[in-house]
């Protein structure tokens, strides 16, 4: 049965913009998986906006949607999506909003829970759970209305191994329920033994196939990357001795029982599972968070606290929203510059260099995910800091987008920074150094295996 | 494309807010400046920034007038009923006059000029209620120069802050429009 049809949907977010969705024919029906995928800004995830009725703009061509069609959306970034404080409330707040009597709920509710994994007391409050964590109560609170049509936008990027697994036998279960499902992914290949119809989004087009890039930027060696470094080498930036890292009057959350260090020119990943402690290390590191208990932790020689490192340090957060405010991308990057007093110019050359200066004079706010990632992490790289941390920077990325930001973080070693990383997946790349592990509640260096994975 | 946006209902709610928003802020800060005309800072900011949201014709007057009932049914300011034309003369007045303004002309410029319009109304309706107390037509004529000077002066400041509130309004897609 037909549940929603698309028939020469074309769309734009201005009439001085370019087109993101030229011509566009899509027939959805029930028990079916539609895979979109393409170019990071190709207009996904306003594709996914269309289907799930949220994108009230003017659009030419036909949409037809089935007779009290019911659509759940699961959005990129889970923060724009989560309302309320507690597990219960938000798996409840849709029901709330459909007058269901309150003894009706808790069942729906909890089954909604049981259905993505999340076997959680339902007054347990939102803000601690994991990214990984909020994406499948995300969608909990869209099951919990039962859906014909559920729409996911890049849940790969969002969730570690363990969470696709869970979340691909719970998918699995809704295609067989006869709901039908549309994602978005970079890689369709994690979710391949569910999908049936792939398409690519590639300049407002959308056609059958799966997205791949043809021209991978050619990252020639440029001069910099020749350049001695030993003017740098052997510079113990961050240091840390052993430690048990835990929240005020909360269990221990993880332990490093060696501490470790962070050394000038070096590339340090950060692996470990949602939730598992990575976001909080790299505030603590960055003295954006303070605990009751003191780490002895030592960041360009001082205790870290918020605010005495200016330019030295960067810390690219995992929702790149939260550190983008200007009207413009090149207001943006230069922001800081002007702030430090740095010259305007590098905002400019950035640009250039990652061939993204047609995105200048666009509003950060309106860029994709991925794109939004790249111009937080540009802004930080213009002020050459000498210790950068990164919080997921790869999420939402193509392999050009991830390209571009190699390319970055080489630069940025080259000129003596060191950069710490996280993911929530290994990371096989000849500019890492080395890796540090938080897995089961232990932090320790761990040697980089050398199996095929890509990350991005 | 091209075609009329309709009034949506997140549209009229912007309204309802920047009324509510006029009138908590008029009634909780009651500053005591001792300067005439101050008033005409935030009612000229909120009926410009509904002006440059909805950009249809009405949307300034169905602010000032919401404005106007909402204070009077709360008592907030002094002069009674006479608070309903405190609020919605200058609005129905910025609305005719936006009517006249080119749309190619300078979006600051055009705050300007229908913030002085708007002084200019409300000015008549504190001259209207001195002539109502009984003051003399010169004394009358002589207190609105002097209001509208006053209020004109605050009224630009007021009128100056929205492009920037729009530009960024615009930056984080809150508003649909190409152009103000």
């Amino acid at each position: 049965m037909k549940l929603l049809a698309l028939e020469g949907v074309s769309f734009n977010y201005g009439s001085q913009l370019p087109t993101v969705l030229q011509e566009v024919n899509l027939a959805i029906g029930t028990g079916q998986c539609h895979c979109v995928s393409g170019p990071t800004g190709s207009g996904k995830s306003s594709l996914l906006n269309l289907l799930a009725g949220v994108l009230n703009r003017p659009h030419e061509g036909d949409i037809w949607r089935y007779p009290q069609l019911v659509t759940g959306l699961v959005m990129q970034d889970p923060q724009t999506q989560l309302l309320r404080q507690t597990v219960g409330a938000e798996v409840a707040f849709a029901l709330e909003n459909l007058g269901i009597p309150a003894e009706k709920m808790l069942p729906k509710v909890q089954l909604a829970l049981r259905r993505v994994g999340l076997y959680l007391r339902l007054d347990t409050q939102v803000s601690t759970l994991s990214l990984g964590q909020k994406y499948r109560l995300m969608i909990a609170a869209q099951l919990v209305c039962e859906p014909h049509l559920l729409l996911l936008d890049e849940p790969w990027a969002q969730l570690d191994d363990h969470g696709v697994s869970e979340l691909l036998a719970v998918l699995r279960n809704l295609i067989q329920d006869g709901m039908a499902l549309v994602l978005v992914e970079h890689n369709a290949s994690a979710f391949a033994e569910i999908i049936q119809h792939y398409w690519q989004l590639e300049v407002g087009k959308l056609s059958e196939g799966i997205y791949t890039v043809n021209n991978a930027p050619q990252v020639e060696a440029p001069a910099w990357l020749n350049q001695p470094k030993f003017e740098h080498l052997g510079k113990v930036l961050v240091s840390a001795e052993a430690f048990e890292f835990g929240f005020d009057a909360c269990p221990t959350l993880f332990a490093c029982p060696h501490g470790f260090q962070l050394q000038a020119c070096e590339i340090v990943t950060l692996v470990g599972d949602n939730g598992s402690g990575k976001t909080s290390l790299l505030k603590t590191i960055a003295g954006v968070l303070n605990c009751r208990q003191r780490i002895p932790l030592k960041v360009l020689g001082r205790r870290p606290k918020l605010g005495i490192y200016g330019a030295e340090l960067g810390l690219l957060m995992q929702r790149p929203s939260r550190q983008l405010f200007e009207t413009s991308v090149l207001a943006e990057m230069q922001f800081s510059l002007r702030r430090f007093d740095l010259p305007k110019e590098r905002a400019v050359q950035m640009l250039d260099e990652l061939d993204l200066f047609s995105l200048a004079q666009l509003s950060p706010h309106k860029l994709s995910y991925g794109q939004q990632h790249l111009i937080a992490l540009a802004s930080l790289a213009c002020l050459r800091p000498k210790v950068l941390l990164l919080d997921d920077p790869l999420a939402g990325m193509d392999k050009h987008y991830y390209g571009k930001v190699w390319y970055l973080l080489k630069r940025l070693s080259s000129q003596g920074c060191a950069i710490l990383l996280s993911s929530h997946r290994s990371i096989e790349h000849s500019a890492v150094s080395r890796q540090l592990s938080l897995r089961n509640g232990l932090l320790v260096e761990e040697l980089i295996e050398t199996g095929a994975r890509y990350v991005g | 494309m091209t075609k009329k946006i309709p009034l949506s209902l997140q549209d009229s709610l912007f309204v309802g807010f920047c009324a509510t928003l006029l009138v908590a802020l008029t009634g909780m800060l009651r500053l005591k400046l001792g300067l005439s005309g101050h008033s005409m800072f935030l009612m000229s900011f909120f009926y410009l920034i509904c002006y440059g949201v909805l950009g249809r014709f009405g949307s300034m007057t169905a602010c000032g007038v919401i404005a106007g009932i909402v204070a009077m049914a709360l008592g907030v300011g002094k002069g009674g009923p006479m608070i309903l034309l405190k609020f919605a003369l200058p609005a129905i007045a910025m609305d005719l006059v936006a009517l006249l303004l080119p749309l190619s002309m300078n979006l600051h410029w055009r705050c300007v000029i229908l913030g002085i319009a708007g002084c200019i109304a409300w000015a008549g309706k504190v001259a209207l209620t001195n002539v109502l107390a009984g003051m003399a037509l010169d004394v009358v004529l002589i207190q609105w120069g002097l209001s509208v000077l006053k209020g004109g002066f605050f009224a630009t400041l007021g009128a100056w802050l929205v492009p920037p509130v729009l530009t960024r309004l615009k930056a984080h897609d809150l508003l649909h429009r190409d152009k103000f």
